[in-house]
């Protein structure tokens, strides 16, 4: 479905993709673990065409996403759906609106329609009675369930999650993890996820791909990747802070 | 030449290099995101909402600033040209010069300034601070283009409103200045508007609210954006100021500069 195909990007001189390659399949929640700045936000951005690889390739479903033009790349982007770290939900718009803009933009669904979809979504993210309230009045873990809910709204092929458990606490980073398995059961999308957080990679994921130094070093099943032999692998998924990587 | 001469003769060749690169650069954006802006005007009834809030934000809210300073500059115009008309005994001529300067180039330019510095300062911050907190992302991610949806009601909202606040600066400063002559030279209000009357051609009108005041409206309004929309995710904090400062600088360099390439061509009309 998605193909990273030996990828490099250089940013402010240093290479953060530095030939990565990577085979997101259809159906399955792949999860890219990795240091802070190892460049998952950027392999995520790749796949969206919010950016573009110096040498090599990004494809989804066949497409090559650098030979797109500005209305193919808007084509491209509507199959799918991203959670960005911080929600990043319009500022100026209610809760409701936030998750109402796709269908507005994007639909020629009626008011009462929107309204049906919207509140469907809110409330199976539990966020219902909040909807009328301004993203600056809301915490961070209703954030991210707002964010998650705008994401989902034109029902998606794929969805990204950028970092979803970041910054909330153990029960709400559990109740984020649990929203993306019960989001791809109703949705059956395919999911990429996006974390340092092995608690939440081991949850949600089918797969999970290490990225050290720009590549991809292991890629495997929870399972594999905790039974892993790789000790760059293993001090990440331990969280020791002896061992090869710096 | 020492070797130390010729090093920072280089050096001054390539940071110049750098910088005109730069500019054309940031230039050439400005330019792309104006004509995508402007290529949505067709969806403008959609877009009315915000178009009106855009609205309300940089004309309504900017009066009472505006009109305070044109009132000033009227008064302190009629204060300085009756010093210097009285000792030809012509003072009742202040109507004339005042009324010449604010419709000709105070109006239209201070209110450029004033709308540089309150609105277009704000239109770089608000959307570098999107850039910073991934929400300009979010809407390319969902298929929204900014040009659309954020630029488009902030560009037709302050070329609307330019001239609007313009049309009220140039009858207040008028105004302010007929005060002035009244306590000051002791101008009779009907002496002071009959010269201003005189003088005032309907060119001079039209030249101030029909093309000098869009005109900057809509450079304020292109340059915030494109400096607001130029923040790098990563410049954080710092990126946005940077932005915002830039804003007002650019914004005031070409306005003083196409105002009198502007006067220079309205003179030819």
């Amino acid at each position: 479905m998605i193909r990273l195909d030996n990828v490099c990007k250089r940013l402010g001189g240093r290479a953060v993709l530095d030939g990565l390659t990577l085979d997101i399949e259809p159906g399955e929640t792949t999860v890219i673990i990795g240091r802070s700045g190892s460049g998952k936000s950027v392999a995520l951005k790749h796949m969206v065409g919010l950016m573009f690889a110096d040498s090599g390739t990004v494809a989804v479903d066949g497409v090559d996403v650098a030979s797109l033009d500005k209305p193919g790349l808007l084509d491209l982007r509507r199959k799918f759906g991203v959670l960005f770290q911080s929600g990043a939900l319009i500022n100026w718009l209610s809760v409701h609106d936030n998750v109402a803009l796709p269908l507005r933009e994007h639909t020629k669904m009626t008011r009462p329609e929107i309204e049906a979809v919207v509140s469907k979504k809110l409330a199976m993210l539990d966020l219902g009675e909040h909807a009328d309230k301004m993203p600056a009045d809301i915490s961070g873990g209703m954030k991210k369930r707002a964010g998650l809910a705008r994401a989902a709204v034109l029902d998606p092929e794929i969805i990204l999650y950028d970092e979803p458990t970041s910054g909330l606490d153990p029960v709400m980073g559990s109740r984020i993890n649990q929203l993306i398995i019960d989001v791809k059961k109703s949705l059956g999308v395919t999911s990429v996820v996006v974390t340092h957080d092995m608690a939440s990679a081991y949850k949600v994921a089918d797969r999970i791909a290490m990225l050290y130094d720009g590549r991809i070093i292991q890629a495997g099943t929870p399972d594999e990747i905790r039974n892993s032999d790789d000790p760059v692998v293993r001090q990440f998924v331990e969280g020791r802070i002896e061992g090869p990587m710096d | 030449m020492s070797k130390l001469a010729e090093k920072a003769a280089s050096g001054l060749v390539v940071s110049t290099g750098r910088l005109v690169l730069q500019v054309t650069e940031a230039t050439g954006e400005a330019l792309l995101l104006m004509s995508r802006a402007l290529r949505h005007l067709t969806g403008v009834w959609r877009k009315r909402t915000d178009i009106l809030g855009q609205m309300l934000i940089c004309g309504v809210y900017s009066l009472p600033v505006a009109m305070l300073v044109a009132a000033f500059s009227g008064m302190v115009i009629a204060l300085q040209i009756g010093i210097e008309l009285a000792d030809w005994g012509q003072s009742e001529r202040i109507g004339a010069v005042v009324t010449a300067s604010m419709c000709r180039e105070l109006g239209p330019v201070w209110i450029g300034v004033i709308l540089a510095a309150r609105v277009g300062s704000a239109m770089a911050a608000e959307l570098g601070t999107m850039r910073v907190s991934e929400e300009i992302d979010a809407l390319e991610v969902m298929s929204i283009e900014p040009a659309r949806f954020l630029v488009m009601p902030r560009v037709v909202a302050l070329t609307v409103m330019a001239p609007i606040l313009t049309a009220y600066a140039d009858l207040v400063g008028i105004l302010g200045g007929a005060i002035v002559g009244k306590y000051q030279f002791n101008i009779d209000y009907r002496v002071y508007f009959d010269w201003a009357e005189r003088t005032l051609k309907s060119k001079d009108i039209l030249s101030g609210l029909l093309i000098k005041a869009p005109v900057f409206g809509l450079t304020i309004a292109v340059v915030g954006c494109a400096l607001g929309l130029r923040v790098k995710p990563s410049e954080g904090a710092e990126g946005v100021g940077t932005a915002t400062r830039n804003s007002v600088v650019v914004s005031l360099i070409l306005i003083i500069v196409f105002n009198y390439f502007l006067t220079s061509l309205i003179r030819y009309l």
